[in-house]
């Protein structure tokens, strides 16, 4: 019997995927994820949708309970300044998310495994291309394992103060 | 400090003598070495109790919220400026506080007690004794305070964070084994949002039932969560007074994301004060703000 799991047990015939969140807002990215899938394009299966009104509606908490719960990486994506369909949702969403990924970036989350984009609706091809080289390079990166990452600093001699 | 304790005593009894307040919120001896309490008082001669010391690092604006008018509090610089934050979130009103400012020369670094003699833990810290929260002290006048008792140099920060810099000059990998050994020791016993006096919300999200953003599990998994929400929802807000970082009984390094947020917003947005006109940093936007943050914004076609 074949099984596809995308839990986070492996067994030995289902290697690591990447799982990525992607919290795209309704008005632009998820239309351009929408064209991008109905011109065929080619895109890695990875990218798990949350769908947001808008990427000011996006909360940290948001990116910190996908971490949480298994993700590998977090991707938002919203509309171009200036775009945003409720005026001005994108600016919001611009300030409080670059306080917190430079925040992310200080603990040591690795840059790669939260990503900001702005992709238009008419940007399917971005889309896709943005979809496809993140999982390359969380793959390359390989999966995010809280419990790990504290076993690593331990090997190396570092305390936790 | 000997001087403005005893200014400070004289003060509080003319207040409630006058029945210009019906309550003196301030310092008083603490049962232990090294600490203070919060103290209440309610009668002239009680203003006795008061103390000032460079023990007094306790916010005292925690207790401001909620009270009958009219109070006064004791407030150092970073204590007033809890005050003022709290009152740009209309939490309570200026004229129901009379605020007593004490002109700060830094706490002492309580958690190297036993180094320190007792006459050290009376008298106007050195330097190299300072909090390091004090270090990087950038009000320690309280202007703005009904009267301003005391006289000490106005600080300038440390060219260099003392707990910022360690850390930067550490990899990526070190710090995220740093902070993720430390926050597998977060007992999650809210110490830190009980003392911090922003920290007022009536249902914390950490608490939160509907939506659940926190499972009730106590493990790196839900720390994480609650360690950087705790310090977002405190983004541009929170005063540096250390409390927190004094209440935690397992020593999490939460003055670290506090002060790299402080710093990165100074950075980005420009340091906003309270008494500012604008509104608080990420209640409002410009035009130009930064796009750093957007990692290879791509664009289809000139915009």
């Amino acid at each position: 019997m074949t099984k596809t799991t995308t839990s986070a047990t492996q067994t030995a015939t289902t290697p690591w995927e990447p799982k990525i969140v992607g919290i795209l807002c309704y008005w632009c990215t998820y239309a351009g994820a929408d064209l991008a899938g109905s011109s065929r394009l080619k895109q890695a299966p990875n990218v798990r949708v949350v769908r947001v009104p808008c990427s000011g509606r996006i909360d940290p908490l948001f990116v910190l309970r996908a971490f949480a719960r298994g993700a590998d990486a977090v991707l938002v994506s919203g509309c171009h300044p200036g775009d945003c369909h409720y005026s001005k949702g994108n600016y919001y969403c611009r300030r409080r998310l670059s306080v917190f990924k430079r925040l992310l970036e200080f603990i040591g989350i690795p840059k790669e495994r939260f990503r900001v984009h702005w992709i238009s609706a008419a940007e399917g091809q971005q889309f896709a291309q943005v979809v496809n080289t993140m999982t390359e390079e969380v793959r390359r990166l390989g999966p995010f394992r809280w419990q790990e990452a504290a076993g690593a600093a331990a090997q190396q001699g570092i305390a936790g103060r | 400090m000997e001087e403005t304790q005893q200014q400070l005593r004289e003060t509080a009894k003319r207040l409630l003598a006058e029945g210009q307040v019906n309550l003196v919120i301030g310092w008083r001896e603490g049962t232990m070495r090294g600490r203070v309490q919060p103290a209440f008082l309610t009668q002239p001669d009680e203003a006795q109790q008061l103390v000032w010391s460079p023990l007094c690092n306790l916010n005292l604006a925690k207790y401001v919220r909620g009270l009958p008018p009219r109070a006064a509090v004791v407030v150092k610089g970073c204590d007033l400026r809890a005050v003022q934050v709290l009152l740009r979130e209309h939490q309570l009103k200026r004229e129901d506080l009379y605020c007593i400012g004490v002109a700060c020369p830094g706490m002492v670094d309580v958690s190297r007690l036993d180094e320190l003699t007792d006459d050290q833990l009376r008298s106007q810290p050195a330097d190299e004794l300072l909090d390091p929260h004090c270090l990087m002290c950038e009000a320690n006048i309280p202007d703005g305070a009904d009267v301003i008792l005391g006289e000490v140099p106005r600080r300038q920060p440390a060219a260099q964070d003392p707990t910022l810099a360690p850390l930067l000059a550490r990899a990526p990998e070190q710090r995220l084994g740093h902070f993720v050994q430390a926050w597998e020791r977060c007992l999650r016993c809210s110490a830190c949002i009980k003392s911090c006096p922003l920290c007022y919300c009536t249902t914390c999200f950490a608490e939160q039932i509907k939506p659940q953003w926190v499972p009730r599990r106590v493990r790196i998994q839900e720390n994480q969560m609650f360690q950087l929400g705790r310090a977002m929802h405190l983004a541009g807000r929170c005063v540096g007074c250390g409390d927190c970082q004094r209440a935690c009984p397992v020593n999490l390094p939460l003055r670290a994301l506090n002060a790299r947020i402080a710093a990165d917003i100074a950075e980005l947005f420009g340091r906003w004060e309270p008494t500012d006109e604008e509104l608080p940093t990420f209640l409002r936007y410009e035009q130009d703000d930064t796009e750093a943050a957007i990692e290879g914004a791509v664009k289809a076609g000139p915009r």
